[in-house]
């Protein structure tokens, strides 16, 4: 709700006030997921939507694209999830579906997610959601993220029953 | 309040077998302390956690603390003896460890109840584990095993009970993971009721242990030990038919009929199917085939070269059907078949939440 304010203000420059529909989409996105019936969910499963909603708001500011003062104010007034977006920049992890699936200290063994494993590098019953995020692959040549709530496309099932 | 008491002697690395470690020496393990409670002595242990090598295995985990593993030689997850990889009442009766010899799976000592019983076994193990009588005893048995403990024990790992469990949403029809989900699609072993009935402390006790029960059974068939030999029952008193199974093919169905003859059977009650060595007989009344089977019971030679074959209840036809794993478009079209279920797949809508079913492709 506070976005409204801050993309409201005069100090806010214009192309950060012409995403407004991005962040409405977002907030239908929360609204659905706070609304849906969770008796039927495993427990991990209710946090994959937080993680794929967050991707999908910040992405689609990314690919829209904002000038650098733009994107100073956003990440200033915490719009956008700054340490996603940096990390998009660095090679290999451009398509990366969180940073929870890089943070170490999130594993029992100290590893990065599976996720972020190229499909080609899994056995096939490892071809699975991560456990945190719910992402399948966000590997860049797998032209991920590939989420667990999607029709598992052909470049996923070549790798499940190899 | 005090503190749970733990085992003392907590060594850095579990007690295990080498098939429940997995094909693969390198594993990963976790260890947390006190993170569980011991399935026998029901105090908090450190519990270490791993998964094997293989094709859908699961993760594993010590269930039973190093001191009770300890104190019957046994690994700390599977309860198999270490040196034989036998269930505990198997191994205890052939070193005579166990009971009296006419109530041999009775076990050496009686499941404790009561907390104060179960706080004084486990303390009682502790004493025997730290002052290495219990070492000294089972160090001796792997030199000193009678021939059958060779025979029984098992040579090569088998890495079946390190897959991953079967799916219960699949069995019912209703598993929405589809491709990605990390149980079993298979269905439960369905004849061996008795076995998928175990229960930790009877196996580590070696107390009402089926599998025990079997291994010893086959043991005695194989010694013509008859008093050993556990006839099969049958609860249901409608089934009237045996099932005959290891028939030489030179057996025919003429000399099934007169075998069976004597107990009610007639020669089109008779079903020998040749070519896979095995046959149905059928007789007019449950009492009868029960007659049948309890005389000729590990006892019935068929064939010129009179060849022992086996003796079973028969199941029934749908029991038998259903024996085979459903392929997913089967269980897929359970599904649809069910009229309480909608027929149309809704399709994955744009809200990042719809869960669309994700049908596993055959």
């Amino acid at each position: 709700m506070s976005w409204r304010v801050k993309l409201a203000q005069k100090t806010a420059p214009a192309d950060v006030q012409a995403l407004q529909d991005l962040f409405e989409r977002h907030d239908a996105a929360v609204r659905v997921l706070m609304e849906e019936d969770i008796s039927k969910k495993m427990r991990a499963e209710l946090q994959w939507g937080v993680h794929r909603a967050n991707y999908e708001k910040n992405r689609s500011i990314y690919e829209r694209g904002v000038s650098e003062r733009g994107m100073r104010y956003l990440v200033k007034h915490n719009l956008v999830d700054a340490k996603l977006i940096a990390k998009w920049k660095k090679p290999g992890y451009e398509r990366l579906c969180s940073t929870a699936a890089v943070t170490t200290s999130n594993t029992n063994m100290g590893t990065v997610s599976i996720c972020r494993v190229p499909l080609r590098c899994r056995q096939p019953e490892q071809v699975r959601p991560s456990v945190l995020t719910g992402c399948v692959t966000c590997a860049t040549e797998d032209d991920g993220p590939i989420w667990w709530n999607e029709e598992p496309p052909e470049r996923v099932l070549t790798w499940v029953f190899c | 309040m005090q503190e749970a008491p733990t085992p003392a002697s907590t060594p850095s690395f579990p007690l295990l077998c080498e098939t429940c470690l997995g094909p693969n020496r390198c594993v990963r393990m976790t260890r947390d302390e006190r993170g569980r409670a011991c399935k026998v002595c029901e105090r908090p242990f450190l519990e270490f956690r791993w998964k094997p090598d293989g094709a859908n295995t699961r993760h594993k985990k010590t269930e039973i603390c190093s001191t009770c593993a300890r104190a019957k030689n046994v690994c700390q997850t599977c309860m198999f003896d270490l040196n034989f990889g036998l269930p505990v009442a198997v191994r205890d009766q052939l070193f005579g460890l166990g009971g009296a010899p006419d109530a041999p799976l009775a076990g050496g000592s009686t499941i404790p109840q009561s907390q104060k019983m179960l706080e004084y076994a486990a303390m009682k193990n502790e004493e025997a584990v730290l002052d290495g009588s219990v070492a000294k005893l089972y160090d001796s048995q792997a030199s000193n095993a009678p021939i059958l403990a060779h025979q029984l024990a098992r040579r090569d790992p088998k890495y079946d009970r390190n897959r991953a469990h079967v799916c219960s949403f699949f069995v019912k029809g209703e598993c929405k993971r589809g491709i990605y989900c990390p149980y079993r699609h298979d269905m439960p072993a369905s004849d061996k009721s008795s076995l998928s009935d175990q229960k930790f402390k009877n196996r580590y006790y070696g107390v009402d242990d089926p599998l025990a029960a079997n291994i010893l059974s086959r043991a005695a068939e194989k010694r013509n030990d008859a008093s050993q030999v556990t006839i099969p029952s049958c609860d249901d008193n409608t089934v009237r038919s045996l099932y005959v199974g290891g028939i030489p093919s030179t057996c025919t169905a003429g000399e099934l009929v007169n075998t069976f003859k004597a107990f009610g059977a007639d020669s089109e009650g008779v079903r020998l199917v040749s070519e896979r060595g095995f046959a149905f007989v059928d007789f007019q009344t449950h009492d009868q085939a029960s007659a049948a089977l309890h005389a000729l019971h590990n006892r019935l030679e068929l064939g010129a070269e009179r060849k022992r074959v086996s003796l079973n209840w028969a199941k029934s036809r749908a029991a038998g059907a259903k024996r085979g794993r459903p392929t997913d478009s089967e269980a897929r079209g359970a599904r649809e078949r069910d009229p309480k279920r909608p027929t149309t797949v809704p399709l994955p809508s744009e809200s990042p939440t719809q869960l669309g079913s994700l049908p596993r492709k055959p």
